[in-house]
């Protein structure tokens, strides 16, 4: 596919990164700074063109006439949409994909059309963020979960502490310890690397998990890996910006919700918005006002303002001052490695990680239901609808064992008239199923895709 | 540094570079002179070491940095231009010593097109072929071809790419490198080819008109006669010379651009382009005035045809030659190894400093004149109505600097070596340019000088196709801390 990605920032360069890793994709990309483009050209198989974005003479010479996709992710709004009409209406791009970040622009969904604004996807980083943060408060103790068939079956993340029930021991005793309940690992990692997960695998310390179970068996999975932190109840948000405030509405009805905000109108706005979360005005990194608010029980502290630094030092303190766990929200890659190594900060969120996945899933399906990267885009989980019939395809009346799966490639489990069956090696395929496969590598996915495509003749 | 890459690389395009052994066979075939030992020999010890050399190391997982590039592509161009020596030393009709059949190699690949042998005109056909041959390969870059044919240089390619030539406009065409290189080399073929056929229509052999469209497209100046092309003394096969040594001296991203627009307007809208033709119009119309009104050729017609042939042969880097022009008043030679110092556009097959560099720094000659005048005004330095980075015009600025004091120390090495200093001169200036022909000992061939300078001027032609950089950033201390 030809690929043009406008901006060479965090997001563009990630992304142009993982798309130029696949040898069918051609990938232009084009910003303002030379300095941007240089280290990029250095490093990877892409063409780059040094200007304005939006500017037509610009898009013309990075080729936007031969185009597949456009994907606008420069740092102003108007410009990435401004870039995707254009493309539209001059050059009859096919897809557009523009990231948009102010909130107000997408209040009101009919402006995406192609009559209007045409862009086939925005894709709006503090939504994808909220959505995250909003699924690590509800799952204690998973690092990320991943929600397949409108949540019925979940794929976790996890990481193995030592002193829990399966650790030292074989994956095949999980079903010991858990009799009754469906879940399948799909993928180990140890020291970054991919190990097969057979049954008589042993897991160790800080192994991290990636398993699939239905929703509501998560935290009795969960159980075996790590002691569960219980169900947050007091939770302080720092910062009240947009992430801020749509966390606090959400969590307010079942959570004691306390946010900090240090601007004194923008403190007024959110009250007005939020009923029972108890909205203060001050300083984050405020030490007597942390301690009066009962710092040392929180469960939870999230350090959301607009500044990377501010939230790592303030989840820090948090930390010192008794927060049970604390998580960061930090734009800029260096930091992001920097607090990782903090063990004050137990969690690094990553704007523009999850954008990029969220982008990368949205380009990656196709005839795929629902994609999902992992592991910053190395690994992928997707769920594929079974077509055809014996005659017409690879998969259709064959077991698991018999299809013939590229290495690290693991049937997680498969969804047939909306029940839940785990995959195992003797598990039929039929047609209609809905399987979820993990790929620990990305670059397997064509093989898989033609593995499960119908063929009609 | 990561060896093992290196050797595995360097074994692989080894490998791939002994195929290029075939082609004379075929030749030796037809023709019958007994030189078919040499080129099997050639071919199999080629392909044999490339192979010892990869074996080792083919399942080795290291990538390439800058070092890794810039050492794959010297000791490349070195260990091909190695290997390219076995066919001349075998050959049982030249009996030549190793430093000659290295000089010829080099001044091969490197499309020099300085020669050591006289009496070509009687040399057995494969070994002619393979001269030319050897220009034709080298002419579009031997990494560039290696990065076309060969996917699984894959990133690597790309370090090895900017290696090549430090080049200032390192355009890409294409989103993906091989696609560029391919696209390179598919203009570079059409081209050769075209040339191939005009030449044989304007009355060359089949022989002769593939062996000079491969040393014309290529810049590089062999021919397989002593007398080059003043030989067929032919008006309509130097008509074609002109034109191709013209085509190939223009940056071939512009060859591109021109071809993916189906506009040839595009050419007049370069201002490297037209700098081009304006150095080359001003040259020749100085040498044709001047040899008419010094009386040195009688008519004006004959003045005009010398003075263009001459002029595009040698600014362009060239080094074909209609007729004997070191005998031509002593200014017009000296004059025209000036204009093969500007040489031919960036990212052509040509050599010397290159045209844009030395409008660049024009530009910037005017900028300070405007500064001192209008001490407050604000100067970009524009090419093709953009501005031109300041860290691009430093670097024409260092580049300029360190040629002319390679040019300086190859200079001074060779009259150390006992050439006179016209020779010297002319003879570092032919290498460095990659030039061909000098003036004075070396007009005729470079066969009558001593074995030490067969080797600097080697390297200095190395020096010159590698535009400086790359070898010398591997002669630089910094480049062995690791």
């Amino acid at each position: 596919m030809k690929i043009l990605i406008l901006g060479a920032g965090q997001v563009g360069s990630s992304l142009a990164k993982y798309l130029g890793s696949d040898d069918e994709n051609d990938i232009t990309i084009v910003d303002k700074d030379e300095a941007n483009l240089s280290s990029l050209q250095r490093h990877l198989d892409i063409k780059t063109v040094c200007g304005h974005a939006s500017y037509p003479n610009i898009l013309e010479e990075a080729g936007i006439k031969s185009m597949d996709m456009v994907i606008a992710v420069t740092k102003s709004d108007e410009g990435n949409m401004l870039a995707c009409q254009m493309a539209h209406t001059l050059y009859q791009v096919d897809k557009k994909v523009a990231r948009v970040r102010t909130a107000e622009y997408l209040h009101r969904k009919e402006l995406f059309s192609d009559d209007a604004i045409p862009i086939d996807f925005v894709i709006t980083p503090e939504g994808l963020v909220t959505n995250y943060i909003k699924r690590v408060v509800e799952e204690p103790g998973a690092e990320q979960v991943f929600e397949f068939e409108n949540g019925l079956v979940q794929l976790v993340e996890t990481r193995a502490y030592a002193g829990t029930p399966i650790v030292g021991h074989p994956i095949k005793e999980l079903h010991k310890h858990l009799p009754k309940t469906s879940m399948r690992i799909v993928s180990l990692y140890r020291n970054g690397r991919a190990i097969p997960a057979y049954g008589d695998t042993v897991i160790k310390d800080g192994d991290r998990v990636y398993f699939v179970t239905k929703k509501d068996s998560v935290s009795k999975v969960l159980k075996e890996f790590r002691r569960l932190d219980k169900t947050y109840k007091n939770i302080i948000i720092a910062g009240g910006g947009h992430i801020g405030l749509s966390l606090a509405k959400h969590l307010e009805k079942n959570h004691r919700v306390r946010i900090i905000e240090l601007n004194k109108e923008r403190v007024i706005e959110i009250a007005e918005e939020l009923e029972d979360a108890l909205v203060l005005h001050g300083n984050a990194s405020d030490e007597e006002l942390l301690l009066e608010e009962g710092i040392e029980n929180t469960d939870l502290f999230l350090a959301l303002t607009d500044s990377d630094e501010i939230n790592v030092i303030v989840s820090i303190l948090a930390k010192r001052l008794g927060a049970h766990k604390t998580v960061a929200l930090v734009k800029r890659n260096v930091y992001e490695d920097l607090a990782k190594q903090s063990e004050d900060v137990d969690m690094v969120i990553s704007p523009d990680q999850i954008t990029t996945s969220g982008i990368l899933a949205h380009i990656r399906k196709g005839d795929t239901m629902m994609v999902h990267s992992l592991r910053q885009g190395k690994s992928e989980a997707i769920e594929v609808i079974v077509h055809g019939d014996e005659a017409h395809s690879d998969v259709v009346g064959k077991t698991v064992e018999e299809i013939n799966l590229p290495d690290g490639v693991v049937v997680g489990s498969i969804v047939r008239n909306d029940e839940v069956i785990m995959g195992s090696r003797k598990l039929v395929i039929k047609e209609g199923d809905h399987v979820l496969i993990v790929l620990s590598d990305v670059s397997k996915i064509h093989e898989v895709e033609l593995l499960f495509e119908g063929h009609f003749d | 540094m990561q060896f093992s890459i290196v050797f595995k690389t360097i074994g692989l395009l080894l490998m791939v570079f002994s195929l290029t052994q075939i082609p004379p066979m075929l030749v030796d075939f037809i023709y019958q002179q007994n030189e078919m030992q040499s080129f099997v020999s050639a071919f199999s010890l080629t392909l044999l070491s490339g192979f010892v050399l990869w074996v080792p190391f083919k399942n080795t997982k290291k990538e390439f940095r800058i070092r890794e590039g810039i050492l794959v592509v010297v000791s490349f161009w070195f260990v091909l231009s190695l290997f390219a020596t076995i066919p001349f030393l075998f050959s049982e009709s030249l009996k030549m010593s190793f430093s000659d059949a290295f000089f010829e190699s080099m001044s091969g690949l490197t499309t020099t097109g300085a020669t050591v042998l006289a009496g070509l005109d009687d040399l057995p056909k494969a070994i002619l072929y393979y001269r030319q041959q050897l220009q034709w390969l080298g002419g579009m870059g031997i990494i560039v071809l290696a990065v076309a044919i060969l996917p699984m240089l894959g990133v690597g390619g790309m370090e090895l790419y900017h290696a090549e030539s430090s080049g200032i406009s390192k355009e890409r065409l294409t989103p993906k490198l091989t696609q560029t290189a391919k696209a390179l080399w598919k203009i570079y073929i059409s081209f050769t080819v075209v040339c191939a056929l005009g030449y044989y229509l304007a009355g060359m052999n089949a022989f002769d008109a593939i062996g000079h469209s491969y040393s014309t497209v290529a810049i590089g100046g062999f021919s397989t006669h002593d007398a080059s092309i003043g030989y067929f003394n032919s008006g309509a096969i130097e008509s074609v010379a002109i034109v191709f040594m013209l085509l190939a001296g223009i940056n071939f991203s512009l060859h591109f651009f021109v071809w993916q627009k189906k506009n040839a307007l595009t050419y007049s809208q370069d201002s490297e382009f037209k700098t081009y033709l304006f150095i080359l119009l001003a040259t020749t119309l100085v040498v044709g005035f001047y040899l008419f009104d010094s009386g040195y050729y009688l008519s004006a017609s004959e003045s005009a045809r010398q003075a263009i042939f001459q002029t595009v042969s040698i600014a362009t880097t060239t080094g074909f030659a209609s007729t004997d022009y070191s005998q031509w008043p002593f200014i017009l030679p000296i004059l025209l190894i000036f204009a093969s110092f500007i040489g031919a556009c960036a990212g052509s097959t040509g050599g010397g400093i290159k045209v844009v560099r030395v409008l660049l720094m024009f530009k910037l000659a005017m900028k300070e004149i405007k500064k001192f005048i209008h001490p407050n005004a604000q100067i970009n330095i524009k090419l093709n109505q953009r501005s031109v980075g300041e860290s691009t015009l430093v670097s024409v600025w260092g580049f300029f600097s360190l040629y002319v004091i390679a040019f300086i120390m190859i200079l001074i090495a060779l009259m150390f070596t006992g050439l006179d200093q016209v020779s010297a001169f002319s003879a570092t200036a032919a290498s460095i340019n990659n030039l061909g022909p000098g003036l004075g000992e070396v007009a005729a061939n470079y066969g009558g000088i001593s074995d030490s300078a067969k080797w600097i001027l080697s390297f200095s032609m190395l020096l010159g196709r590698l535009e400086i950089l790359t070898l010398m950033a591997l002669l630089h201390k910094a480049f062995w801390r690791f």
